[in-house]
């Protein structure tokens, strides 16, 4: 058809056309289907509907096992997860490994004496204080406590400083209880330890329990006469020997480490001391001037970070200054730290190794005795400031607490340091400090990096 | 005996009157040649409506004896609603989609090849050439719902209220769908 005949189409015509169109398309098909296929019965039908409710069913159950799963499994690795190791040392060195929840997860027999008590033990899924009572009940058995000198290490290891020191006390506590149903008495000597591959190996060279090793390595730290073969010598006793010979000698045991005495007189024990954590600011100067008694290993052990210390020898200073040295940390474990701080003619200038901001700068100024004198600051910029003070005497210590100053990052702290004036016409006497802050607590830092406390002979406090 | 006589000589004769509602009720339990009728009744209309969405004979052709084989094996899952074909246009509707889902699946055809191949098809088929001129138009102009509605009116021999019932859309806009879609026809081929 042509294209003029399409134009007159109308309606009528094209239902027409669509009529016989598909009229002659439309395909008999019936006798290709084939009626002998089996036809589905209601019943498969519904149960098809049911089926598929079914599998609803089936899958929601399954999210829900899931997530059950999923919780449990959650709580179950949360108590499956070793969350703190706790290290009882004697002689025989025990592990004990506990979740979050304080239930052992193991006890791991450290040396030879430590597997003839654990052998009958069965410590796993018990209550960490239940275990500690018996593994010391298993030593007062077996004698490794008697009723002689007994020293027992504890060591404490958790992620959270915070935990590992609620840990320690628990632990102390049910050690001092367990010895007392005992009627014994011993030093305890209790740790916070940190990770150290360097100690590891200590320990494994030595074959003795990282705690041990802990211990020692801090020993060696703050007790400086103390040499690497000493330290051999050391490994090789058990803690009641180490113990004596600490006293004997009278090395600093400092950092985490508590000594603490049981009540009842102890002889050879007498002489050990308790030093509080919570003791946050020690300044080494202040220890050791205050302790005339001190022996050389006292003096010399505070330096625990060589590289922080300078001596003003390295400054070329007239005879009228003095160069003291301080650290400071803070809070967030930002640190600022005092490069040098110079005293002449009334003016403290104090020199800091790392940048630091001032807002409204406070500062104060005391002498050994507490009495403060009048100062203020008088120029700051990002390395430096300028205390102006008056009516200080010569040759004296003072301490300065300087407020208002916060590193380039982090918050505001106080920052402490000490400076000597100088007695004129003397030669310029050399000083040496580490000053912390109070701001430093024991949650911020590693425990071995910034608290060290000072035991002296001449001074023995006990708890 | 006379009357269970008369009921097995009537069966043949009576199987065209009664209405696709009943017989496809019969095709539930199995009656083969009450499916032959409902074929019969029903064949125009669901070509044309296969047609209209498929848009292509040969695949009309296939899904036709797919969709009569369905109804045939799932009759027993008709609820009687008075709406068989509705019912049956489901089912053809559903396999016609099912056809274009495994068309897109199998091959990477576009929509201009499928388009080519029909044309072609329908070039071939078709002899009568006014007629030809006026299906493909209507194939190709038209919407979905529309050519539904046009072809199950002219071809399938619905009335209006019929479609609008099976098609489950009021009769006023089955109505007005369809004038619509001619009024486009009449405009599309005035212009050709």
């Amino acid at each position: 058809m042509n294209q003029s005949d399409h134009r007159q189409l109308n309606k009528k015509q094209i239902e027409a056309c669509l009529t016989s169109a598909t009229q002659d398309l439309i395909p008999d098909v019936l006798d290709h289907i084939d009626l002998s296929t089996p036809q589905e019965t209601v019943e498969l039908h519904t149960r098809s509907i049911f089926v598929l409710r079914r599998r609803v069913i089936a899958s929601l159950i399954a999210a829900c096992f899931c997530m059950i799963a999923l919780a449990g499994g959650t709580y179950t690795y949360q108590n499956g997860r070793v969350d703190s190791v706790i290290g009882i040392d004697v002689n025989p060195s025990v592990e004990l490994s506990v979740n979050k929840r304080n239930k052992v997860l193991s006890a791991q027999a450290l040396n030879e004496d430590a597997r003839n008590i654990m052998e009958q033990m069965d410590l796993k899924g018990v209550d960490l204080n239940v275990a500690v009572n018996a593994v010391i009940g298993a030593m007062v058995t077996n004698g490794y406590l008697t009723d002689a000198d007994n020293a027992i290490l504890v060591t404490v290891a958790n992620d959270s400083v915070k935990k590992a020191k609620n840990l320690r006390s628990t632990v102390v506590g049910d050690i001092k209880t367990a010895l007392k149903e005992q009627q014994l008495e011993a030093v305890v000597y209790d740790q916070q330890a940190i990770e150290e591959d360097q100690v590891k190996s200590f320990a494994l060279d030595y074959g003795i329990s990282y705690g041990k090793a802990y211990f020692l390595k801090e020993l060696m730290d703050q007790n400086s006469s103390l040499t690497l073969d000493d330290m051999k010598d050391l490994a090789s006793l058990n803690m009641e020997q180490i113990a004596k010979v600490i006293t004997e000698r009278s090395y600093a045991v400092g950092g985490r480490t508590e000594v603490t005495e049981e009540t009842k007189e102890s002889t050879s024990a007498s002489e050990t001391t308790t030093q509080k954590n919570t003791m946050e600011t020690v300044s080494t100067e202040e220890a050791t001037s205050t302790q005339p008694s001190s022996e050389t290993e006292s003096q010399t052990a505070t330096h625990n970070n060589p590289t922080q210390v300078q001596t003003s020898s390295a400054t070329p200073s007239s005879s009228a200054e003095e160069d003291t040295t301080s650290e400071q940390d803070n809070k967030s474990g930002e640190k600022i730290k005092i490069d040098y701080v110079d005293y002449e003619d009334g003016v403290v200038m104090v020199y800091f190794k790392t940048k630091v901001k001032w807002k409204n700068p406070t500062v104060s100024v005391k002498d050994e005795d507490g009495n403060t004198y009048s100062a203020k600051v008088s120029d700051t910029d990002s390395e430096s400031c300028e205390i102006d003070v008056t009516g200080l005497s010569q040759g004296k210590e003072y301490t300065f607490v300087l407020g208002g100053i916060s590193p380039k990052i982090g918050k505001q702290v106080t920052v402490k340091g000490v400076f000597e004036t100088p007695v004129v016409g003397e030669e310029d006497s050399e000083s040496e400090e580490t000053t912390e802050t109070q701001a430093t607590t024991a949650a911020s830092t590693a425990p071995t990096e910034t608290e060290k406390i000072e035991q002296s002979t001449g001074k023995i406090t006990s708890q | 005996m006379l009357f269970m006589g008369l009921m097995s000589l009537d069966r043949p004769d009576d199987y065209g009157r009664l209405s696709d509602e009943k017989l496809l009720i019969k095709v539930a339990n199995g009656d083969q040649e009450a499916f032959r009728q409902l074929y019969q009744n029903t064949d125009r209309t669901m070509y044309s409506f296969i047609l209209s969405i498929v848009k292509n004979p040969q695949d009309a052709e296939e899904i036709m004896q797919e969709v009569f084989l369905k109804i045939w094996t799932s009759a027993k899952s008709y609820k009687s609603q008075g709406k068989p074909l509705a019912w049956m246009f489901t089912i053809a509707r559903n396999l016609c989609y099912m056809k274009f889902r495994d068309q897109k699946h199998d091959s990477d055809v576009t929509i201009d090849d499928l388009m080519g191949v029909e044309a072609g098809e329908v070039c071939q088929e078709i002899e009568m050439a006014a007629d030809k001129m006026v299906l493909l138009a209507a194939l190709q102009i038209l919407k979905e719902e529309e050519r539904e509605i046009v072809l199950l009116h002219t071809s399938g021999g619905l009335k209006h209220r019929e479609i609008a019932a099976s098609l489950n859309i009021p009769l006023a806009t089955a109505l007005s769908k369809y004038n619509r879609a001619m009024k486009k026809m009449e405009n599309y081929l005035r212009e050709e």
